[in-house]
């Protein structure tokens, strides 16, 4: 079967031209031939198509084959080219080989024209895969390069894309797995010369379904690239009915190459290149590069995370050790305020052993009574300090049982009027309300709220107790004092860990109470929450189911109330646990 | 004149258990919760010598150095603190001497013995 072939012919001899053309066909190839004799109209021919091979004459009286080379050269392509001559000497042969002809035959000896062409065709093919390898090297150094030269992972993911356009396709899409292993489109490059419309909206589409038979889909779920090489009829129906169809048919895309990354035998996401129709479409040599950069891609996206990741784990980690840091100051500060008073006092009532001082009773009543307290104040704190690294390694369980809250709430109002002799407690509640719940550390919570309430009304007032059943079947426990109330600043972080209301040391304490109390009262299924009443003081409610039910996991981080969020209790178990 | 001592210690356990040492031992001792309050002391009448704490509500053991030099006043200060840093607390306002919490008693002493001269 004949061979197509597209050959310019450079002649002024209509004559001349037509017996070339016959020549052709007589070696077995298909001609299409057209014939020029101006240097513009060799131009115009170049821009009308593309051309398998130049014959030309040696010289035309308005043109001349040295001329033509010139004007290849000057377009920068690389076609055979072969000088045929009526009357051609040494030198002429000499200076047409040197402008650039492959090769020259005298008119008449005809049966040299197949095999050179034959030849010319074979070893320019060869010239352009060597320039495309070339190329193709280039490429992938320039990719290298630019991939190392950011950590960032936008930029990276950005640079990624960038890089398929123009070299190897007009429209580079990339779509990145999230979390759930479905894809999202990361980012959408184009060509300048398409419609900056039509990839914005390929921008906004979403990431094919990871399910369906998309090209992408399929990439991204057998980690195998996948070529479309001509989206013909064929290509569409297979296309058809997904979302990315309308950009592709209005891009006019002819082709198409979906690229798994791959690193460390994950996959990360997919990058397609598209090509339109004005460009050749995509063969074997096209996936390899595109295979190559997306391994390169990949690599770059991986460090980058990798980074980002390292990066957000010391952060957190040095947050976690300040904040370690800072608790270990002023739980040490707290220890040692108590221990100071009973030594002090122990050596001062030594002291006056020694020196033989009467000890009056008042002396020796007050002395003790001073051990009793400050050794409670000790126990406190050393309990506080075990609860809160119970619930960090979340050891700290409940004993639950029917329980008589009226009288646990009033019980509590007893004592607190027994600590405070500027404050009035004031306790509503029904005759009679049971609940499933563990009466101490129901307690240790309410405790927490009154000491809290008498605290931080230091001026003295009215502390009100209420205690009821909502609607819902759960308890309702409020503790109001109209007291300093806390600053609207600091109000968000009431429940976090570590955190003080207040600065001022006179109220200190370890800062533990209220997150301790929280974690109770989420262990039994509720929620504590702060209210502040436009008129002043604190309002602190208390909701526990009145039944327990088998598994009560810790409760969750809703808020009720002020909204109070705990953003710094990130770190867990571990990271106080060793040190207390 | 008996030379007086001024507590500035927020804790009342520890500061009335200092107060009762000093004044066993002779010294006239005057009491004050936080900065300003010993500020006002101050103005009452000047003693020979400051414990502080540093830790205070209202106005800091650091507030209350500054404002005593404000005031053109150089009386000697003993820090009283439960810090780790007790030396570097101390230099940064200036006092005389350290005491860390818990202290012992016969350093309490000694320290004010140093600073005050006991009358007769």
């Amino acid at each position: 079967m004949p061979r197509p072939l597209r050959a310019l012919l450079v002649e002024d001899s209509e004559d001349d031209a037509l017996l070339v053309a016959r020549e052709l066909r007589k070696s077995n190839f298909a001609p299409e031939t057209l014939r020029v004799e101006t240097r513009l109209a060799m131009e115009a021919a170049l821009d009308q198509r593309v051309w398998d091979i130049v014959i030309a004459d040696y010289s035309l009286p308005h043109f001349s084959a040295v001329a033509a080379l010139d004007l290849l050269r000057e377009r920068g392509l690389d076609l055979p080219f072969i000088v045929v001559s009526g009357a051609i000497g040494e030198e002429t042969a000499v200076a047409a080989l040197r402008a650039g002809a492959h090769d020259f035959l005298v008119k008449g000896n005809w049966a040299r024209l197949g095999p050179a062409i034959e030849r010319e065709l074979h070893e320019a093919a060869n010239r352009r895969e060597r320039a495309r390898a070339n190329r193709a090297l280039l490429f992938l150094a320039e990719a290298s390069r630019d991939l190392s030269g950011s950590l960032d992972v936008e930029t990276t993911l950005q640079r990624v894309t960038r890089l398929g356009v123009p070299e190897l396709a007009d429209l580079c899409v990339l779509d990145l797995d999230d979390e759930h292993g479905n894809l999202r489109r990361g980012a959408v490059v184009q060509a300048v010369h398409l419609d900056p419309s039509l990839a914005r909206s390929v921008s906004l589409l979403s990431a094919p379904a990871s399910s369906s038979d998309h090209p992408v889909a399929v990439a991204h779920r057998t980690g195998r690239t996948q070529l479309l090489a001509d989206l013909s009829e064929e290509g569409w129906f297979r296309l058809r009915g997904h979302d990315q169809v309308g950009p592709i048919e209005a891009l006019k895309l002819r082709s198409l190459i979906a690229v798994p990354l791959l690193a460390r035998g994950r996959v990360l996401g997919v990058l397609s290149f598209a090509r339109g129709a004005d460009r050749p479409s995509y063969d074997g040599a096209d996936v390899a590069l595109a295979e190559e950069l997306a391994w390169r891609a990949a690599l770059a996206i991986d460090n980058a995370r990798l980074y980002a990741a390292e990066r957000h784990a010391r952060a957190e980690a040095e947050k976690a050790v300040h904040l370690r840091d800072e608790f270990l100051s002023i739980a040490a500060h707290e220890l040692k305020t108590p221990i100071t008073s009973l030594r002090a006092n122990a050596q001062l009532m030594l002291r006056r052993l020694d020196r033989g001082s009467a000890l009056d009773e008042e002396r020796v009543i007050r002395a003790f009574q001073l051990i009793d307290q400050q050794s409670d104040k000790l126990a406190q704190l050393i309990a506080q300090l075990l609860d809160i690294s119970r619930l960090e390694a979340g050891k700290l369980s409940l004993d639950r049982r029917e329980t008589d809250l009226v009288a646990l709430v009033e019980g509590l109002a007893d004592g607190a009027r027994a600590r405070t002799d500027i404050h009035t407690v004031a306790v509503r509640a029904p005759d009679r309300l049971t609940a499933d719940v563990d009466p101490l550390r129901l307690e240790q919570v309410l405790t927490n709220l009154i000491d809290n309430a008498i605290k931080y009304s230091p001026s003295g007032g009215e502390i009100e107790i209420d205690l009821d059943l909502a609607p819902n079947d759960e308890v309702r426990i409020i503790v109001r004092d109209h007291g300093i109330g806390i600053p609207a600043e600091r109000r968000a972080h009431i429940f976090d860990r570590f955190y003080q209301a207040h600065v001022e040391p006179a109220l200190g304490g370890l800062g533990l109470g209220l997150h301790i109390s929280r974690q109770i009262v989420e262990l039994h299924g509720g929620t504590l929450s702060a209210e502040f009443p436009p008129e002043g003081g604190s309002r602190f409610v208390v909701n526990l189911p009145r039944r327990g039910s088998a598994e009560q996991s810790a409760a969750s981080d809703e808020d009720s109330g002020v909204g109070v969020q705990d953003p710094e209790n990130t770190i867990r178990a571990g990271d106080i646990g060793g040190v207390l | 004149m008996t030379q007086q001592v001024l507590i500035v210690e927020d804790d009342s356990t520890i500061r009335e258990v200092m107060a009762d040492a000093l004044a066993e031992e002779g010294y006239a001792v005057a009491q004050a919760q936080n900065g300003e309050e010993a500020l006002a002391e101050i103005e009452r009448e000047r003693p020979a010598l400051i414990l502080l704490d540093m830790r205070l509500p209202v106005l800091d053991g650091w507030g209350f150095a500054r404002r005593l030099s404000e005031m053109g006043l150089s009386i000697p200060i003993v820090i009283v603190t439960a810090t780790h840093n007790t030396e570097t607390w101390a230099k940064e306002i200036g006092a005389v001497g350290y005491l860390a919490k818990p202290f012992d008693l016969i350093d309490l002493l000694s320290v004010v013995e140093r600073h005050c001269r006991i009358p007769g």
